[in-house]
């Protein structure tokens, strides 16, 4: 039960969303600007982790570890807080130097226990016990950041995008400039990133999770309870990056600068 | 050369350069091992990449406009200059530095292709320009460098290089690519039609199964649609010994017609569109962008023609991407009326492309088609080889096959189109519905087929017969009284016979011209690609207007020191390398010297 507002957790959440949900493309801007920050800001994932696994798990309680990330507990945070986070913190602003965890190695498959599975159980395990310890972090460069960033600038206008007003505009004037953006950061994605979903079956489909899996690989959602082998069903095929190729750079080059301004003689 | 370890094949293409090799320790027969080499370039300034194809562009950038070293590549900076993806992205907002369509002004016979006149459009500003064959060099030495960074271990002068020319280059054109070739690091590359590399991609994929594909007696048309020619050729498939034979034995003409042109089409109707839909003149980028996009468009609405219509947005040049862009359709409609109708339409055998006739003044510039419609230049060709197969009667060839080559035809409505069109034609003179030669690669056959023909000059595979497409004469004025006001009729010498083939010489002809030593003589040169059986030696006194193509004068300066006038004979001869090479022998001594197919001083 939400210990403010006296419902129940779901409740609240569609109380909090009926009031404040985004239209749809202001939801394209704030998918962007998550994508990123899942990509470069370990903190943020952690976060959407903990915030997916209270949604996807409504039934568990627990404390208020809102922002803590060294702890693995389900997050109580509100749902409509994270995304209030999105808009006001745009990825771009995230110091980039502080990025904990490559993309690579980001749990993304979500396989969901199924609730008739396996007893209903008090003790719910929690879904990612693996977090570093704390002496275990290390700041990656943000060359690599910087290069992505200004490759989806160059070929899909996507910091344009971003900083853009939307507000005053027609669905179908965004519509038009989300092609652009559509098309051209696919482009420069699948060019420097070769992206393989983690399954390859269909979702919806049932599949078993065979003991000694890499939860980073997969989360286990739901009533995860009991020992692997797990069955259950497959809800999001998660992404792995095969390989990333980014072009080489000259050591002057001036990463830093996602995109030069022009000046017309 | 024996020491060579590959056989590379360099597509030195208008839009394109590709490479490819072939492994010659691992390959025997018509099994051979082949791999495209990425050829890494600048794609942004400062970042390099490797990507499969290098645009042939070079920029030749302000010495402010960029930061040192934005143009670096793996094996260094280059002087001044960037070629590739870095210099088609930056010559879209400056086309005043940018340099393009180099090869087309390598065959344009109005221009001295060795005096530095390229970007055209900066003649009048204070920009460094380039030669034709300067850009070819800078084309041909990043290929280099790109093979020998990823193969160190092979020098490439110690490999069998053979490079791809239109298969219509005049005498000079691969002469001028040759010697790029040389300055370029290259050694003595071999120079293969284009159309006939398409072929030889095309047998080395088949692995030894096209001989099911193809019987003797057919005639096989090559239509290769680049990104800016199109270029045609005709192999004959005959016997020899019991063996298949194939033989090329026509090519077209040099027509600037190609993809690029398709797609320029189809944004310019949209640029209208957006224009009457009352929006402002769009500046160069954006209509580069333009472009971009109704190609993209284009791809998708010739591969599902379920699709009724799809949007093409150009989005403003400032930061302002919602509020700055522009949103047209471009609709299954305006790409079957435009490419189809407009390139490839529907037309009789005995149709001709139409052409205007030139403003009185001509900016200096390319001789591009006048007709875009490519199935007219298609029946021309066809109709001016009536005579190359022997058929008796025809007014015009019948193909039995078609092998197409060029991105164009990723389009099965074009490709069909085409193959309708043929059809059309030789069912109506009597003849069998012409089929398609299956499994063409269409984007890297040129340079694969150059690389496995490198294999096959070592004596592995088929080899493609041919010899020179063209019959070459020397302008000779009659000995006749002078007559006020009437210039001396003039006779044409055959010095090189139709089908010549590589490394041989023709026979040397009788009659003897007498030469002032000391200065330059000139010479009016020209080529048949119809009058096949002329020999050497033989003097035409007439010719139809259609049958002699005049092409550029060609200069012949003999030393001083032999005297004031000496009598020669000329012989000319096809060098291995594939270029024609026509010498001066003394009628005494013996003595040789090389007439220059190259006059420098052309456009003066």
């Amino acid at each position: 039960m939400c210990k403010s507002l006296g419902c129940t957790w779901s409740e609240c959440y569609m109380l909090a969303v009926s009031d404040l949900r985004p239209g749809f493309f202001v939801r394209i801007g704030m998918a962007f600007a998550a994508f990123f920050r899942v990509l470069f800001s370990g903190d943020y994932a952690a976060r959407l982790r903990q915030l997916q696994a209270s949604n996807l798990a409504p039934s568990l309680g627990g404390d208020e570890v809102a922002g803590s990330e060294a702890q693995s507990a389900a997050a109580e945070q509100p749902a409509v807080q994270q995304s209030m986070a999105v808009v006001e913190q745009p990825a771009v602003q995230q110091p980039v130097a502080v990025v904990e965890q490559p993309a690579v190695q980001q749990p993304v498959a979500v396989v969901e226990q199924p609730d008739t599975a396996l007893p209903q159980s008090p003790s719910v395990k929690e879904p990612a016990e693996a977090e570093p310890a704390p002496a275990a972090l290390v700041s990656h460069s943000p060359a690599a950041a910087l290069q992505l960033l200004g490759l989806l600038q160059q070929e899909g206008r996507l910091v344009d995008f971003l900083y853009e007003d939307i507000g005053p505009f027609s669905d179908a004037d965004v519509g038009a400039a989300a092609r652009v953006v559509h098309a051209g950061c696919k482009k420069a994605l699948t060019t420097h990133v070769e992206l393989l979903p983690v399954y390859t079956e269909e979702e919806g489909s049932r599949l078993t999770v065979p003991e000694g899996f890499s939860p980073a690989e997969v989360r286990l959602t739901g009533n995860v309870v009991g020992q692997a082998p797990f069955t259950g069903t497959l809800q999001h095929r998660g992404w792995r990056v095969a390989q990333v190729n980014l072009p080489q750079v000259h050591s002057a080059h001036a990463l830093d600068v996602i995109a030069p301004a022009e000046v017309e003689l | 050369m024996s020491a060579a370890r590959y056989a590379v094949g360099i597509d030195l293409g208008t839009t394109h350069v590709a490479l490819c090799h072939v492994n010659l320790g691992q390959s025997e027969g018509e099994e051979v091992v082949l791999g495209t080499l990425p050829i890494a370039q600048v794609v942004t300034p400062g970042s390099v990449e490797a990507r499969p194809l290098l645009p042939s562009f070079i920029y030749l950038p302000h010495e402010q406009e960029l930061a040192p070293g934005a143009l670096t590549l793996p094996w260094g900076e280059p002087d001044g200059f960037g070629v590739g993806e870095v210099a088609r992205l930056l010559g879209t907002k400056s086309a005043l530095r940018l340099v393009s369509s180099a090869k087309s002004w390598l065959c344009h016979p109005g221009v001295d292709r060795r005096a530095p006149l390229l970007p055209l459009s900066a003649g009048q500003e204070a920009v460094r320009q380039i030669s034709p064959l300067t850009a070819s060099v800078r084309y041909l030495e990043h290929a280099v460098r790109a093979f020998e960074q990823q193969l160190p271990a092979a020098p490439i002068a110690d490999q069998q290089v053979t490079i791809t020319v239109p298969a219509s280059f005049d005498p000079v054109a691969r002469e001028l690519t040759a010697e790029a070739a040389l300055l370029a690091g290259l050694g003595h590359a071999t120079l293969l039609e284009e159309p006939q590399a398409a072929l030889y991609s095309w047998l080395q994929a088949s692995g030894g199964s096209w001989r099911e594909h193809v019987k003797v007696g057919d005639v096989l048309l090559v239509v290769d649609v680049g990104g800016g020619t199109s270029d045609f050729s005709l192999i004959a498939v005959r016997e020899d010994a019991g063996n298949l034979v194939l033989e090329r034995v026509a090519v077209g003409e040099h027509i600037l017609l190609g993809g690029d042109n398709m797609d320029l089409a189809l944004a310019y109707h949209l640029k209208a569109q957006l224009e009457a839909n009352g929006a402002k003149a769009l500046d160069a980028g954006q209509l580069a962008t333009l472009v971009q996009g109704a190609r993209v468009a284009k791809e998708q609405l010739l591969a599902d023609s379920s699709l009724p219509s799809l949007p093409v947005v150009v989005p403003g040049r400032g930061s302002r991407l919602v509020g700055g862009s522009l949103r047209v359709d471009l609709t299954q409609e305006d790409v079957a009326r435009i490419l189809l109708d407009g390139f490839f339409p529907v037309v009789e055998a005995q149709e001709r492309p139409l052409s205007r006739a030139r403003a009185g003044l001509t900016q200096l510039g390319l001789p591009y088609a006048q007709d875009a419609a490519i199935t007219r230049h298609l029946a021309a060709f066809l109709a001016r080889q009536a005579g190359a197969v022997g058929e008796s009667g025809a007014t015009f060839v019948h193909p039995t096959a078609v092998l197409f080559n060029g991105g164009v035809f990723k389009s099965r409505l074009l490709v069909e189109r085409v193959l309708e069109t043929l059809t059309h034609w030789v069912t109506g003179a009597g003849g069998t519905p012409v089929r398609e030669l299956p499994g063409a690669d269409l984007d890297l056959a040129v340079a694969r087929g150059a690389a496995y023909y490198g294999h096959v000059r070592q004596g592995g595979g088929v080899r493609i017969r041919g010899g020179t497409a063209m019959a070459f004469y020397v302008g000779v004025e009659s000995a006749v009284p002078a007559v006020p006001g009437l210039p001396p009729p003039l006779q044409a010498l055959c010095v090189a016979p139709f089908g010549l083939e590589e490394g041989t010489r023709a026979e040397m002809s009788e009659m003897e011209l007498g030469l002032v030593v000391g200065e330059p003589v000139r010479f009016q040169f020209f080529g048949s690609s119809v009058r096949r059986d002329d020999q050497a030696g033989q003097l035409l006194e007439r010719w139809d207007a259609d049958e002699l193509q005049a092409l550029q004068d060609i200069e012949l300066t003999l030393p001083a020191a032999t005297g004031e006038v000496v009598s020669v004979r000329l012989q000319a001869g096809i060098t291995e390398v594939g270029t024609l090479e026509l010498e001066a022998v003394a009628s005494g001594s013996g003595e040789r010297w090389r007439v220059q197919l190259d006059t420098r001083d052309a456009a003066e």
